[in-house]
């Protein structure tokens, strides 16, 4: 067998060579001036990914051939691991995620170094420089502080294995999505930065920044979304997000791409706050690698401590570079990015777009001040003061429910300005809708507030989105009749904003979610015989009897279970516990959950103990309501996504055209 | 047999850790129940990261729990449960930090934060309005546009996503 050792340090050692190489080429492209160069520094960026496709292969060739010689093999995986999970062990260890991210990033930088250069070829070597710097540090750390071809000098005959609380389908998408998603905030950042070096601003360019920027947060979307799962169905505590440090730095650059792709509306659209778009594509990348020295450094205690490394300094002084650099770079092109457009009134959409801002970036600064404030307490006064859920209960979710409220009122707002009747007339419907829900509500005889607030909000936000889903769907449709032709297709019309309202009803689905599972959860902990049931919020869960299978590397032991309502049997549930070979001291939990209809509410059921006989188990049950509105608000957020982002023709002939050129198409 | 031998092998490695008899002797009142879980919820386990008293499984916050549940059926308050594990456990264990000390600032910050935001957003409409004010001449073209705006047909827009 060749070495994959040796093949894998000389591709990784030749890749830093061309990174090197690319950016030499493309800053003398910018500086000379020399278009030339650039494209040199093009090819350079396509064979840099190749050869990085090359590692990645070479290190899944050493975890499939089990060569624990490897060391980041042998630390990572076992012969016991299935495939599928094996080739996941790749992201399950900072080398592996280092080198996932530098990969995914040399993808990334291939496709837009050729974009930079077909739209813009001054500011092209600009962006490029900026991409290959990146590439230049991540791949020096990969060679020279942290190889994931590491040789053991005594390979040992079994590997360690991974993490238990890793083994899980959603580990093998998990962490690759957020890993792609905080990578993928560089390349609108190189779009920017592209800017502010060159001092010239292009609508195309701006354009592409936005949908680079777009991909960033969708990935970054569903790295959230799929560790929220991952949580609920892995961790064994029925939540699905509790303000760690780690979740909330990914989070961070979501709020901010969240507030640009906004504000970049208003930029597009009314040449608006130009300025204001390229910092926070600048701040989305900054606080992006933060949160990956967060993750990587092991500075901020959290359950994520598996991740402990090394290379934090090195990430401290990137991070720390970057915020330097661009902000003093922003700072110096200010004069020149200031958009000539005012804003003109509060009424109107452009000024929903500040206060959504405003909003998010308040939950942005006080998560970021939350979840640095322990590190603050340390240094000042030597002890940690933790900054748990109740402060961000406290101080995001008011926020997060004006955040609701602005969803609700501005989208059907006007551009520029509308008379207070306009207003009324286009918000009317949401508004009743909001006032029916929370009278219903407390006649119902709910009193806390808000619950009913932010569920109105929600019902709100439905009618409204409806409303203009069945408007635009209507005008599709007249067009659709009309003689002249028009489109065949219906939501081709105005594609991006109808995908954005589908958004909106997605994020209020999942909001739905959030109320119901954060304000009316039920939770016990019972130690039931055979037979004997426990009860909960108007369901019964009751234990038959013990199961345990063994195979090799894996002893799993499972309570089988049954749910009732009303004496009828609506569940089985078999929660288990899993001890793996060489990590008998963390025993992991098989959680098992189940939805009711039509309460929807999810039966939770965590298995804690059991007695040796296997006569009893000590169980934790909670009942969750509208847990399942979460997952199903997250696949409507991304069915509004494909609505955006569905390619169209890049030139569309005048309908008069094309209705000449297909004769009685209607 | 092998599948006994087992059962008893993992359920000794998870008595190290669990040991949640809490229920069976503990409180029956579910009252005092409901309200443990309320307590647990804002004490952070001490030896797990990141995990608060509620959501653990670990011993200590077992113990932790059922010394709540201890508490509570003395008739003491959350407040006293909760200064009682601070002295415990050190200031960190409170999962909502103080609002007095250096633990002050967190909760100041976000507020000065918003407020500065509040502040430039107002300044941004004062200064628009006064824009506007200056160049009343320029109703004209604001018409203009507005009728730009109206003509535009709509699927122009999404020529660029």
């Amino acid at each position: 067998m060749p070495d994959l050792i040796d093949a894998g340090r000389l591709t990784l050692g030749v890749a830093f060579g061309i990174s090197v190489l690319q950016l030499i080429l493309a800053a003398t492209a910018a500086v000379r001036r020399v278009p030339e160069l650039a494209v040199s520094a093009r090819n350079a960026a396509s064979v840099q990914a190749s050869l990085l496709t090359i590692a990645v292969v070479t290190l899944c060739i050493g975890f499939l051939a089990r060569d624990f010689s490897i060391a980041f093999v042998a630390d990572h995986s076992s012969s016991a691991m299935p495939v599928g999970l094996t080739i996941a062990a790749l992201w399950g260890g900072q080398e592996g995620s280092l080198l996932f991210w530098t990969w995914a990033m040399s993808i990334f930088s291939a496709v837009a170094t050729r974009r930079m250069l077909t739209i813009d070829n001054g500011l092209a070597p600009h962006g490029i420089s900026v991409l290959s710097t990146f590439q230049v540090f991540f791949l020096g750390v990969l060679v020279f502080t942290s190889s994931p071809f590491q040789r053991l000098l005594v390979a040992p005959a079994e590997g360690r294995g991974l993490n238990p609380l890793l083994w899980d389908s959603g580990m093998q998408i998990h962490p690759p999505m957020l890993l792609t998603g905080y990578m993928s905030f560089g390349v609108p950042f190189a779009f920017a930065a592209a800017l502010l070096l060159a001092g010239r601003i292009t609508q195309p360019w701006l354009r592409e920044m936005r949908n680079w920027m777009f991909l960033a947060w969708a990935v970054q979307s569903a790295g959230l979304l799929l560790g929220a799962w991952w949580a609920y169905r892995v961790l064994g505590w029925g939540g699905y997000w509790g303000w760690d440090p780690v979740e909330n730095v990914a989070l961070l650059p979501w709020l901010v791409a969240t507030a640009y792709l906004h504000s970049a509306l208003a930029q597009e659209r009314r040449g608006q706050l130009r300025a204001w778009t390229i910092g926070l594509v600048l701040l989305s990348y900054a606080l992006a690698v933060f949160g990956t020295f967060v993750v990587r450094s092991g500075v901020l205690s959290s359950v994520h401590s598996f991740a402990l490394s090394d290379i934090g300094p090195l990430f401290f002084i990137f991070v720390a570079a970057l915020l330097i650099i661009s902000t003093s770079l922003f700072l110096y092109r200010l004069p020149q990015l200031r958009s000539p457009v005012p804003i003109t009134a509060i009424a109107s959409k452009e000024a929903g777009f500040l206060l959504n801002n405003l909003l998010l970036l308040s939950i942005a600064v006080t998560t970021f001040w939350g979840t640095i404030f322990p590190m603050i307490t340390e240094i000042l006064q030597g002890s940690r003061i933790t900054v748990g859920p109740p402060f961000y209960a406290q101080v995001n979710v008011p926020l997060l429910v004006a955040v609701l409220g602005l969803m609700a009122i501005w989208p059907l707002l006007a551009w520029r300005r509308t008379s207070l009747r306009a207003t009324w007339r286009s918000t009317r419907t949401p508004l009743i809708a909001a006032i029916a829900l929370s009278g219903t509500l407390m006649a119902l005889g709910m009193r806390n507030g808000i619950p009913i607030l932010s569920a109105s909000l929600v019902a709100a936000v439905v009618a409204g989105v409806s409303l203009e889903l069945g408007r635009s769907l209507h005008g599709g449709i007249r067009r659709r009749k009309h003689p002249d032709g028009g489109s065949r297709n219906i939501f081709a019309g105005d594609r991006r904003r109808l995908g954005s309202y589908v958004v909106h009803l997605g994020v209020a689905i999942f909001a739905l979610g959030v109320i119901g599972s954060s304000g009316f959860s039920q939770e016990t902990a019972a130690t039931l015989a055979r037979g004997e049931d426990v009860q909960i919020g108007g369901y019964a869960v009751a234990f038959e009897n013990l199961e345990s299978t063994v195979v090799p590397g894996l002893a799993t032991v499972t309570a089988n279970l049954t749910v009732t309502r009303n004496d009828t049997p609506i569940a089985k549930l078999s929660p288990a516990r899993r001890i793996h070979t060489g990590w008998e001291t963390q025993p992991t939990s098989d959680v098992a959950v189940s939805t009711s209809t039509p309460q929807l509410d999810d039966i939770y059921v965590v298995l804690s103990s059991w007695d040796t006989s296997g006569s009893s188990v000590s169980l934790r049950v909670l009942v969750k309501p509208l847990v399942i509105l979460l997952w199903i608000g997250g696949l409507v957020y991304f069915a509004g996504i494909l609505v955006v982002a569905w390619p169209t023709p890049q030139t569309r002939l005048p309908s008069s055209v094309v209705s000449a050129a297909k004769p009685g198409t209607p | 047999m092998t599948r006994i031998i087992w059962v008893g092998i993992v359920s000794l490695a998870l008595v190290v850790l669990d040991s949640s008899s809490l229920l069976a002797d503990g409180a029956s009142d579910l009252a005092i129940e409901k309200r443990m879980w309320v307590i647990a919820e804002d004490l952070d386990c001490p030896v797990c990261e990141g995990q608060s008293v509620r959501e653990s499984n670990a011993a200590l916050a077992v113990q932790m729990r059922n010394t709540i549940v201890a508490k509570l059926q003395a008739g003491h308050s959350k407040d006293q449960i909760m200064q009682f594990f601070a002295d415990r456990y050190g200031p960190g264990v409170l999962r909502n930090p103080p609002r007095d000390g250096l633990a002050l600032a967190v909760w100041i910050g976000p507020l000065i934060a918003m407020g500065c935001g509040v502040v430039l957003l107002l300044g941004v409409f004062a200064r628009s309005k006064q824009a506007a004010q200056a160049q009343k001449g320029a109703d004209l073209s604001s018409y203009e546009q507005v009728v730009k705006d109206i003509q535009k047909p709509p699927r122009r827009s999404d020529k660029s996503s």
